[in-house]
């Protein structure tokens, strides 16, 4: 009943004029409206995109021959640290919490977030810490943090100012990310439509609630590791300095214990995206969804107990090895299982490729290639010669860019109708795929066996027998990034002259937002709908609910 | 069901409860402090720096399988000294008193005080190396140039496990800040 | 290499092979060696699975589809079908986890060996001590700069290649013992299965023995600062009769090394000296030309340090720098001779001609100052 109440109240008063959608500049500075946030997040991921993008083929344009043609190693290493940490923290955690601030009251059926304000000052602390990253701290002496973007001390407390910088930029991201996780739960607790119980809820929804644990949970961790070092440089502490009786591979095992999770802070979303697009585009029921529901669950507590599989070099004793090793393995059963529901959902179901289907479908196959590079390093044994090189360069770019970027890629497709009235060009939107689909594995492929002849990573020069593969991968990531400017263009064109969208644009898709008109009213759900709702959020009736 | 919205009244206290509540946590982590050190004094944590407490060694009844005992130690950045072990590897048998000496050079010409933590590999050793004096119990404090002999006498613990057939007491000396 | 020659295709590259693997270096350890079993086993049922899971979904592609005029069917669950794919997954993991742990115990029972040698890591170069023979010293990339810059000759070992590199004797279990001065590095040679972390203040170990004599090349694998890339470790093995002939040789080298503190230098000897310590050392920084790099690395041509102030120039090379951690202490590493040689060498190279001569005693005192 409480859901109802809460969700008859617009979160930010009911002043009668309230309701006109604000002009001009103040109505992205004072944004409270969860749409204009979304749109402010999804911007300001894909700039961020574009920045990381070009640092990193900085990275593959020395890469592509041996020797040193364009930057000193030390730059080098900041355009790695930067790349890093800019996609991790600037370009895939806000595009996933901007697609939930769009998404979820949509398919809740819910007038806005629950803390409106709160979400625009989660916002607009990003953007002060991409500067903080970015411009500033490559100008200050020393340049920007170079020791890589897991900064380990005590190379970490040996950089120059950059770093202070960096760890500034990581607290201030880290609030962003704890408010908005915290804004999703209380959504999604409290202001579902009647009839939306926990377990009809969309897949997405799900995904969001408990990566929003999984962040409030772990980004304290972090915050906390890199304020350790902020000391151990300044103010004579010895957390990380064993002079003074503190450990260097402490910094590991705390940063870990943030550092896995974070990967499924990037992962399940991706996973619940998916979980909409290939019911919708089979036309058939998500296969599973409890098991969905129980498998994203158990992943995210497994998260918590395999940090070490980072530091099997570190010299850990046998049985920390094993234990490690034994929890990591099982990962992939649920992993496993999510999989096989994704084609226990596209089997005998009636299939259409549009293009969030093909990213999709891109998505599954070459994140499970990601998954199952993932169980080969996961073995202690085998990880001893492949820590640190580029074969886990290429696994978790498989999981990272064929994983969560390919998803959102899909989402900004399939959601685009509902979010700007409009079709994109679904011509230029199959090219991307491809052509994304193509360069993606030329540039990263390759790696696994730069990784396995030897080539370390995080190294600006290597001997000749790595050449060609090194080659290959730079051309391949030259295209690829070349690409993403067609998916540029073709949603700034769309955007203005796209043919109108229906209110549904996709025959199979059959969740909350699907049933409003398109583009979504400024203010949706201002009255919640009484709902008769199926699994994964299939809306089979609905009753009332008003928009302004 | 409708809640009345909230007052001034309301606001202020809640805003003094939080206050309340941050200062609680300051107070509770500083009060940590006490604890941990009660913590490691009834645990024997963290008590490198005295000796062991032996018990009933030498009432070994079978003599036991010798282990193989490597020395060495290293010298961290910061500190002019030169620390090498006299013997570089012994066999011992669990439950006999082994001493070696380790000498301790200062080369620079001023007064350096330094400190010694012992690494045991494999790190599960450390609980089965009974150390009755050792130089690593206090700072060491070394005129210019001068070169001093330390006994490290320990014994290796009877019930060492049986897997548990070489050790390496490898020490690691750092310069103390602000007493050189 | 069929997949190579594959790939390269694909990517219409003319259809060479090159030296480089697409897999797992020839082993050489019997721990590498069930290392790359192991993987094999590995990529066998990971790649059976890839197809076989894949084969269904591109089935159902190829025919659920609505353009083949397929209607879905609306089935939504299936426990037994659930049940099924949840325990077949599992025993796999099984299946592959007893071998690794096998495989772990081994690669952790470092007991039993018959030479140790302790490894310690700088930024960036190894320090290698032969603990029972009195043999130690520092193994420093020797690729010149002038391969890294320009495309002038890089050989097949570029950046592969070290002064002087590790020795150990075939058949023979050696132990590592492994720490580090400044960061954390990474002990890495592929070929024989040990990848070890280097932890400052910390002591690791980690084991090999190597089935027959050979040249074995690997890298830092940590990254550990500027010059992480430019660190391989080159490994010797040599049947034991030539290495002990090699260990006496070096011995006697070593004891004919021990040089007088006192001996007063010519300023010819001390400035071939002490370019050839510049080399190794100080190059990557300062750069060949003494002009460092604007912004990050100090010229020392033409600088006041190097031209006027001599107490401050060699307390800085003795100490490091308070202001840039770059710039190390060269006090502990290197001795008091090339250090004296060094900042000869800086204070009349390029176009600073002090000519002045600092010699070893000088350092000497000057370590008593501060260090």
């Amino acid at each position: 009943m409480t859901a109802i109440d809460s969700a008859l109240q617009p979160a930010h008063g009911t002043a009668p004029d309230h309701h006109a959608k604000p002009q001009g500049i103040g109505r992205w500075l004072f944004a409270t409206n969860h749409k204009d946030i979304g749109s402010l997040y999804l911007w300001f991921a894909f700039s961020m995109f574009i920045f990381g993008g070009v640092l990193a083929l900085c990275i593959r344009a020395e890469l592509f021959r041996p020797g040193l043609q364009f930057w000193q190693p030390e730059l080098f290493n900041q355009f790695t640290t930067l790349h890093g940490l800019i996609m991790v923290f600037g370009a895939i955690m806000p595009a996933f919490t901007g697609l939930a601030n769009w998404m979820l009251p949509l398919m809740i059926g819910a007038p806005d977030m629950a803390f409106a304000r709160m979400n625009n000052w989660s916002f607009w602390l990003l953007p002060p810490a991409a500067l903080l990253l970015l411009l500033i701290s490559f100008a200050v002496p020393g340049g920007a943090a170079a020791a890589g973007w897991t900064l380990y001390a005590p190379l970490s407390t040996q950089m120059g100012m950059g770093m202070d910088l960096t760890i500034f930029a990581i607290h201030i991201m880290g609030v962003s990310s704890i408010m908005g996780s915290i804004n999703i739960i209380v959504t999604i607790l409290n202001l579902r439509a009647p009839g939306m119980t926990m377990m009809k809820m969309p897949m997405f929804a799900w995904a969001s609630l408990i990566t929003a644990y999984l962040i409030i949970a772990v980004m304290p961790v972090l915050a906390g590791v890199v304020t350790m070092v902020l000391t151990d440089r300044h103010f004579g502490t010895h957390f990380f300095n064993a002079a003074g009786g503190g450990d260097p591979v402490l910094y590991q095992h705390i940063f870990w214990f943030f550092g896995h999770p974070e990967v499924y802070i990037m992962a399940l979303p991706a996973f619940g995206i998916v979980s909409h697009i290939i019911p919708t585009f089979s036309r058939k029921p998500l296969f599973g969804y409890t098991s969905m529901v129980y498998a994203t669950s158990s992943i995210a507590i497994l998260s918590f107990m395999v940090w070490a599989h980072h530091m099997f070099t570190t010299g850990m004793p046998a049985t920390a090895q094993l234990f490690f090793m034994y929890a990591t393995m099982l990962i992939a059963v649920p992993t496993g299982v999510k999989v096989f529901n994704w084609i226990g959902t596209m089997w005998q179901g009636s299939m259409s490729f549009e293009t969030p289907m093909l990213f999709a479908i891109g998505f599954i196959c070459l994140f499970t290639v990601g998954g199952l590079s993932g169980v080969t390093l996961s073995i202690a044994a085998i990880d001893i010669q492949l820590q640190d090189t580029y074969y886990v360069v290429a696994h978790f770019h498989y999981v990272l860019v064929a994983g969560a970027l390919f998803s959102l890629f899909a989402a900004v497709y399939y959601w685009f109708p509902k979010m700007t009235g409009r079709m994109y060009s679904e011509f230029w939107g199959r090219f991307h795929f491809w052509w994304s689909l193509l360069w993606f594995n030329v540039t990263f492929f390759p790696m696994h066996f730069l990784g396995l002849a030897g080539m370390p990573r995080r190294i600006p020069d290597y001997n000749m027998q790595f050449t060609d593969f090194n080659t290959l991968a730079s051309v391949g990531a030259f295209c690829f990034g070349l690409g993403q400017l067609i998916f540029f263009a073709n949603m700034l064109h769309s955007l203005r002259h796209g043919r109108p969208a229906a209110a549904r644009p996709w025959e199979g898709a059959d969740t909350l937002e699907w049933q409003i008109a398109t583009p979504a009213p400024y203010h949706s759900f201002v009255e919640a709908p009484d709902l008769e709702v199926g699994e994964n959020g299939r809306i089979d009736a609905m009753h009332g609910g008003k928009h302004h | 069901m409708d809640k009345p919205p909230a007052t001034l009244h309301d606001n202020r206290l809640l805003l003094l409860k939080l206050l309340l509540l941050a200062c609680v946590m300051f107070v509770f982590a500083w009060g940590l402090i006490p604890v941990y050190d009660a913590l490691c004094r009834l645990t024997g944590l963290g008590s490198l720096q005295r000796p062991d407490e032996v018990g009933s060694q030498r009432l070994a009844a079978t003599p036991l399988a010798p282990v193989l005992l490597t020395f060495d130690a290293t010298v961290q950045p910061g500190l002019p000294w030169q620390v090498r072990p006299l013997t570089r590897t012994l066999r011992a048998v669990p439950g006999e008193f082994v001493r070696v000496d380790y000498e301790i050079t200062n080369a620079s010409n001023r007064q350096v005080v330094g400190q010694a933590i012992p690494r045991y590999l494999p790190a599960a050793a450390a609980e089965y190396v009974k150390k009755l004096d050792c130089f690593c119990f206090a700072q060491q404090a070394f005129a210019p140039g001068e070169t001093r002999r330390f006994p490290v006498v320990f014994v290796v613990d009877k019930n060492v496990p049986a897997g548990l057939d070489s050790i390496t007491l490898a020490y690691t000396v750092f310069d103390v800040p602000g007493r050189s | 290499m069929a997949c190579r020659r594959v790939l390269l295709l694909l990517a219409g590259w003319p259809p060479v092979v090159p030296a480089a693997g697409v897999n797992l270096p020839l082993p050489v350890t019997a721990i590498a060696r069930d290392i790359y079993d192991l993987h094999m086993l590995l990529l066998y049922i990971t790649g059976s699975i890839f197809v076989l899971v894949f084969g269904v979904m591109f089935w159902a592609i190829l025919h659920h589809r609505k353009s083949a005029g397929h209607q879905a069917k609306h089935f939504h669950e299936n426990t037994t079908v659930e049940i099924v794919w949840t325990l077949i997954p599992l025993l796999i993991l099984v299946a592959m986890a007893w071998p690794a742990t096998r495989l772990i115990l081994l690669q952790k029972s470092s007991a039993g060996a018959e030479l140790t040698i302790k490894v310690t890591g700088y930024q960036w170069k190894w320090h290698y001590d032969y603990l029972d023979d009195g043999v130690a010293f520092m193994s420093h990339l020797s690729t010149p700069q002038s391969a890294i810059r320009q495309v002038a000759d890089r050989g097949e070992h570029y950046l592969l290649e070290v002064d002087q590199p590790l020795v150990v004797p075939t058949g023979t279990k050696v132990r590592l013992l492994l720490t580090a001065n400044d960061v954390i590095h990474s002990w890495w040679v592929p070929q024989l299965g040990v990848k070890q972390d280097a932890i400052p203040g910390f002591v690791r170990d980690a084991w090999f023995k190597v089935d027959r004599p050979g040249t074995y090349r690997g890298q830092c694998a940590e990254l550990c600062g500027k010059d992480h890339g430019f660190m391989p470790i080159v490994v010797v093995a040599k049947a034991p009769a030539d290495y002990q002939a090699w260990l006496a040789a070096r011995q006697k080298t070593a004891a004919a090394n021990l040089e007088d503190p006192n001996k007063v230098w010519p300023l010819a000897e001390l400035m071939a000296r002490g370019e050839k310590v510049y080399t190794q050392n100080c190059v990557a920084c300062h750069q060949a030309g003494g002009k460092g790099i604007p912004g990050a690395f100090p010229a020392l041509d033409g600088s006041a340090m190097a031209t006027k102030d001599k107490p401050g120039h060699i307390d800085i090379v003795l100490n490091g720098s308070k202001k840039n951690a770059a710039m190390a202490a060269w006090g502990k590493q290197l001795s008091d001779t090339d250090i004296a040689a060094v900042i000869t060498y800086e204070r009349n190279a390029w176009g600073n001609h002090t000519g002045d001569v600092v010699q070893p005693k000088d350092i000497k005192a000057a370590r008593g100052g501060k260090a």
